[in-house]
């Protein structure tokens, strides 16, 4: 891009001189030969109209010369023709050495000998008519006419030969001026090949500059796109390794779920039908036996499904949607109360909660805070759940909080770690999973939970979701 | 009249038997007919509609071999003369995405099976009485 904008620069700039270069020598050229075409046409002009008037005078002085000897008018008609004849030359003359003052001056005085010999003419006419041919032949032979003639044709001649010295000069000029002009027309050539040549080298330094450059610009590139390159191999195997240890994980999950439930079933299930078809020959001791093997199973299928719903929360996809808080809240109270009639606990639920989360993942939160809340109350009389919403920082907090056996702050932190009793199971029944479960969703949801309490005094776990 | 047929297809002999003693403990007017795989079911599927004595009701589990419970659904709805047949999920996994894929191949409900024995008698017993009589009372 940048060699191109360049390289059309100059091309330019050359076109441009070379078009300036050429008006510039052909204008000159044509001034110059026009100037010197006129100055030649002047000289030239000058001798013809010179050559003219001398011829023209001695037209007239043969006229006047036939007309002495031989007395006869009729050869006077030359003589008139060969004075106007001058007349006309030497007044062109005067026109055309006007601006030459030299010439001027020269042509003054041949012009003043004409005038003495066209005196000297008209003299020898006069004679003849008044005194006689032979007074005029006298006159003639006196060559006082061709003393003056001979003077005027010197002059002349002198003006000529100036005339084409100057001529000489004038077409040396000439040619000095057209080699001048060769001359500039060449040295403008010369410039003008020594800037396409310059602009041949710096183009091809520019071009071997640029090259460079985009080789070494094409290393770094090279270089970074192969980093690059290699980061996003590593990124991709490590998201490979992800993808597959969570697809193990999840049929993981799914053979738990699946083959540890199914014998689980089967123990609960045949000691169930143990007891139908042969409890009646079993004492107490052998019936209370067989019960415990059923709530072990249980107690082990309880944890089976906590683990399930924590790996759950883990990998499957959030979708956040307007939910109710109020009403899940609700419908997890209507549950405990109607698997527990014997329980008498008074519930409160702030009413219009809502809050953007995943309907399911957000159900799970609220049934395990709800039960351990329903579970830790129930050594409690006149028990008191509440559920609610207050503003913190700016941010909406949801709370449940119950005035049960409550937990020492001290341990607070180790409510979320799976497995985490603080009650022993004798006491209060659970997996130890649920506040984990909890955890990992609000943080999911890029919340935080926390709860507050102190021994006796009540327990209250809050939320916030981002 | 004979007593209204019901198919379990399930490879657990444990969930085999626990079923029987279900039906049986539920007093469900029923014979409970066992394929022990998704291809046997299909075998016994197919002879049943040419004897005109098709099952009122599938119970089917998932996770099998020779055809998942998947396979068989699918294959089932794809038409003939058993497309029909209302087929029930009975399976341990409470997977969305196993409830979800079950329901889109076809299937007319979906149970988890219940850990507690008592629970899964008397869902199963339930379950039996309605599909062995809905279609009398069609």
């Amino acid at each position: 891009m940048r060699i191109a904008n360049r390289i059309g620069a100059f091309l330019l700039a050359v076109a441009l001189a070379v078009l300036v270069l050429m008006i510039v020598a052909i204008r000159s050229d044509q001034a110059t030969d026009d100037r010197l075409d006129i100055e030649a046409a002047r000289i030239a002009d000058t001798a013809d109209t010179a050559r003219n008037a001398l011829s023209a005078l001695k037209d007239a002085e043969t006229g006047q010369r036939g007309f002495l000897i031989t007395g006869k008018e009729s050869y006077l008609a030359p003589y008139y023709d060969g004075l106007r004849a001058f007349d006309e030359n030497a007044a062109r003359l005067r026109r055309l050495t006007a601006d030459d003052p030299e010439l001027s001056a020269a042509l003054s005085r041949v012009l003043a000998l004409a005038d003495l010999k066209r005196g000297e003419m008209a003299f020898g006419i006069e004679g003849l008519r008044s005194k006689g041919r032979e007074a005029a032949a006298g006159q003639v032979s006196e060559d006082a006419g061709k003393i003056y003639m001979d003077e005027i044709r010197t002059r002349v001649d002198r003006i000529l030969s100036a005339e084409e010295v100057a001529r000489a000069r004038n077409a040396a000029a000439s040619a000095r001026l057209k080699a001048y002009s060769r001359a500039k027309t060449l040295l403008g050539a010369a410039a003008l090949f020594t800037l396409t040549l310059l602009g041949a080298v710096f183009l091809s330094i520019e071009i071997r500059y640029e090259r460079r450059l985009a080789a070494s610009l094409e290393a770094s590139e090279r270089k970074y796109r192969e980093l690059a390159e290699s980061l996003e191999q590593q990124v991709e195997a490590r998201t490979r390794e992800l993808k597959r240890l969570n697809a193990e994980l999840g049929a993981f999950s799914y053979s738990v779920s699946h083959d540890l439930r199914a014998p689980l079933r089967s123990i609960d299930g045949f000691s169930q039908i143990f007891l139908e078809d042969y409890g009646a020959s079993l004492d107490e001791n052998g019936r209370q036996l067989m019960e415990r093997i059923r709530l072990a199973a249980a107690r082990m299928g309880g944890l089976i499904h906590s683990l399930l719903d924590l790996a759950r929360v883990t990998r499957q996809d959030l979708k956040r949607v307007r939910v109710s808080i109020s009403e899940i809240a609700a419908s997890a109270l209507r549950g405990l109360a109607a698997a527990t009639p014997e329980r008498r606990v008074r519930t409160i639920v702030a009413p219009a909660m809502e809050a953007d989360a995943d309907p399911q993942l957000i159900r799970i939160v609220l049934d395990n805070l709800i039960s351990n809340a329903w579970k830790f109350t129930s050594k409690t009389p006149d028990a008191v759940i509440e559920v609610g919403r207050m503003f913190r920082e700016g941010k909406i907090v949801f709370f449940v909080r119950d005035n049960g056996a409550g937990f020492d702050p001290a341990l607070a932190s180790r409510l979320f770690t799976p497995f985490q009793r603080l009650h022993p199971e004798s006491e209060f029944e659970g997996t130890g999973i649920g506040l984990a479960t909890v955890q990992r969703i609000i943080e999911r949801h890029g919340g935080a939970v926390w709860a507050e309490s102190r021994p006796g005094g009540g327990a209250t776990f809050s939320f916030a979701l981002s | 009249m004979t007593a209204p047929s019901l198919l379990l297809v399930e490879d657990n002999p444990d969930d085999i038997a626990l079923a029987q003693r279900a039906v049986a403990r539920g007093g469900v007017q029923a014979n409970l007919v066992v394929a022990r795989s998704g291809k046997e079911a299909w075998d016994m599927l197919n002879a049943s509609a040419r004897l005109q004595q098709q099952p009122k009701a599938v119970f089917l589990d998932l996770n099998m071999p020779e055809w998942s419970g998947f396979d068989l659904l699918e294959r089932v709805r794809a038409g003939g003369p058993i497309a029909t047949v209302p087929m029930i999920v009975l399976t341990t996994s409470n997977e969305p995405a196993d409830v979800e894929r079950s329901y889109k191949l076809g299937a007319n409900s979906f149970i988890t099976k219940p850990l507690d024995f008592k629970e899964f008698a008397d869902v199963f017993a339930i379950m039996s009485a309605y599909w062995a009589g809905i279609n009398e009372t069609i």
